[in-house]
């Protein structure tokens, strides 16, 4: 079947006209044929889509409160809890219209799969903005991922983490950090964004901003012109025209540098950024029997003290799911052999060390730390109790770890994960991921 | 005040996380928000597991009751959407039996469930989606948007449609099925435009 032929047969499939030999000889495409799937699911997509469009939010009356009562009813729940099933009911389908047909909030935002961030609100109680929502006063802080803002106004920002902002008004965005990009319709002119460093009002326009801790501030003019002001010194204020960028410069002034649109995203990204393991032991070399002061492979001791082994879940104390040997601590720390394991420190990503714990059935845990380094420079640690529970070895330290222009000397320097433990600490499963970032420190 | 802290993927479970056995007022409210807030994607899955029938909305309203019903056997620690999910697809199982019963000729369950799990959306895919619907809607010739506008508006068969529009069957199936191409071709575009500048 070629590609038409599977369309036109989709298209009969949804406009409930294939019948017969047709229908069978669809099916088995779409049994045998991954592409007709994925046609199969884009032709069901725009068919739910087109629907909703023409239906709107009256096919999505949540659910019919008179057919909800009569069933409680039939439940035998109480009067009383009726009447608050019904006012939820109505406040649950006065929200779905109220989305659709009142003026919009201040400012709507959406997230890229996998974003991390938390939300504070100035509001609280029955005013709080509810839902992905911001209002004057509301407080985003991005720590990975990717945030689309809508303002009522049309301004559209697109903000890459690591960011944190602040809405002030519908026309003032605070960005204490971040990398975010603005499209700004001419009804909106006016718009401003504020920094540490800088403000910009837009005077219709397409722009972008980076602003980052220990880096100066920069704005990129993508069409039209904006008016920038540095807050620093001299406070030297000029207007930046399409094709232009500029960085804070020396005394509050300003210094031209090339336009970056790459630095930018104008679109919310589909997808996930997608780990990539670098670095994955759970200790099964060299592979013992019983409990050892065998070092595992690929690690060296750290500490004058050798508090440190291998042991193997046929000594009968532990149960580790992660293979069937474990690396104990009882007050030594073990560090990666720079021989075996030799990545070196790049500044465009976010570094993920998890590491999972767990305790010998007859003797309980204590602090385990994890750490993890740039030649002998501690970038980043975790420590935690581990927990009586922990037999099972389900309990993850994690710690997460972003450079910034400060770690700026320490790229290219080796890479290493130390492991420090006491009172018989097992480890095991240690993984090392990295998501790369688009935003460069490099100029 | 910390309202939420979330990852996009979990942020249902957060939510929902301290709901417990009994539903006090404020979880009931979160509850009903839960529903809410899945419901395009619900009615999107609907219709992947039910091409050509009618009875999508019956099928939500149901499903939206049964969640309802059993809100209180909803374990915090799960995923709602996986949880409505499930639901739904017990409920369109039920519905397709009583249409194949009456005759009708469709794909069998297995693969229609191996499809619209292939095709599952969450809540925020979906909006994107519709947003880049309307924007390719206004990529087609006017002729072109009236037509599909007008399909989806009727929402008869695709015969009473060609009475109503004085146009052959075959000319009318060519047409949209020529409009469906470019609009999917083009909402794709859209959508991968953003995986491809990450």
């Amino acid at each position: 079947m070629n590609q038409r032929e599977l369309e036109m047969q989709l298209q009969d499939l949804f406009e409930g006209r294939l019948t017969g030999d047709a229908l069978k000889e669809l099916q088995h495409e779409l049994r045998t044929n991954p592409e007709a799937k994925d046609a199969y699911c884009d032709y069901a997509h725009l068919h739910n889509a087109m629907q909703l469009r023409n239906e709107g939010v009256d096919s999505l009356n949540v659910i019919p409160m008179d057919q909800a009562i009569q069933r409680d009813r039939r439940r035998s729940f109480r009067t009383a809890m009726l009447a608050s099933v019904a006012a939820l009911i109505i406040a649950g389908v006065v929200m779905a219209l109220f989305a659709a047909r009142t003026p919009p909030p201040t400012l709507r935002f959406a997230t890229s799969p996998g974003t991390e961030l938390s939300i504070s609100h100035q509001l609280t109680g029955e005013g709080a903005p509810e839902g992905q929502v911001l209002e004057p006063g509301s407080r985003i802080e991005l720590s990975l991922g990717t945030v689309e803002l809508e303002f009522a106004s049309g301004v559209r920002g697109i903000i890459q983490g690591p960011a944190a902002m602040t809405l002030r008004r519908e026309d003032l965005l605070e960005l204490n950090e971040g990398t975010a990009w603005f499209e700004v319709p001419p009804d909106a002119t006016g718009f401003k964004v504020s920094t540490p460093e800088i403000v910009v009002t837009d005077l219709g326009t397409e722009f972008g901003i980076r602003s980052r801790p220990q880096a100066p501030d920069e704005v990129h003019v993508f069409s039209g012109k904006v008016e920038i002001l540095n807050r620093k010194g001299v406070k030297k204020q000029l207007e930046s025209t399409t094709g232009q960028a500029h960085m804070t410069g020396l005394v509050g002034r300003w210094q031209e540098i090339p336009l970056r649109r790459d630095y930018f995203l104008s679109e919310l990204p589909k997808t996930a950024p997608k780990p990539l393991v670098i670095f994955e032991d759970s200790f099964e070399n060299p592979s013992i029997t019983g409990l050892t002061n065998t070092k595992p492979s690929g690690w060296l001791h750290d500490l004058p003290t050798s508090q440190t082994g291998l042991s193997n879940n046929d000594s009968g104390k532990l149960n580790t799911p992660f293979g069937s040997q474990v690396m104990w601590s009882n007050g030594g720390a073990i560090k990666t052999n720079p021989l075996s394991f030799s990545e070196t420190l790049i500044g465009n990503a976010t570094y993920t060390l998890s590491v999972n714990v767990g305790r010998r059935s007859d003797v309980h845990g204590g602090t385990c730390t994890i750490e993890l380094l740039a030649d002998d420079t501690v970038l980043a640690s975790a420590s935690e109790a581990v927990a009586n529970s922990s037999t099972d070895f389900s309990q993850v330290v994690r710690l997460v770890f972003t450079p910034d222009e400060s770690h700026r000397k320490l790229r290219g320097k080796t890479l290493a994960i130390r492991l420090k433990g006491e009172v018989q600490t097992q480890f095991d499963n240690v993984r090392l991921e990295i998501i790369p970032t688009k935003i460069s420190g490099a100029r | 005040m910390i309202a939420k802290n979330v990852s996009t993927a979990i942020a249902e479970f957060v939510v929902m996380a301290h709901i417990g056995m009994s539903l006090d007022a404020s979880q009931q409210a979160e509850f009903v928000g839960q529903i809410t807030r899945h419901q395009q994607a619900l009615r999107a899955y609907i219709v992947s597991l039910m091409p050509g029938m009618d009875g999508v909305q019956d099928v939500l309203q149901e499903t939206n009751l049964v969640l309802w019903e059993k809100r209180e056997k909803f374990k915090p620690a799960t995923h709602f959407q996986a949880w409505a999910f499930a639901i739904a697809r017990y409920e369109v199982k039920a519905h397709r039996r009583k249409a194949i019963a009456l005759g009708l000729a469709t794909l069998d369950d297995d693969l229609l469930e191996e499809l619209s799990e292939r095709g599952e959306q969450r809540p925020e895919e979906l909006e994107h989606r519709l947003r880049s619907l309307d924007k390719c809607l206004g990529k087609l010739q006017d002729k072109e948007r009236q037509l599909i506008e007008h399909r989806y508006f009727s929402g008869a068969t695709l015969e009473a449609f060609s009475a109503e529009c004085g146009r052959p069957v075959d000319s009318l199936r060519v047409s949209l099925f020529r409009i469906r191409a470019a609009l999917r071709k083009c909402i794709n575009k859209e959508l991968t435009r953003g995986a491809l500048d990450s």
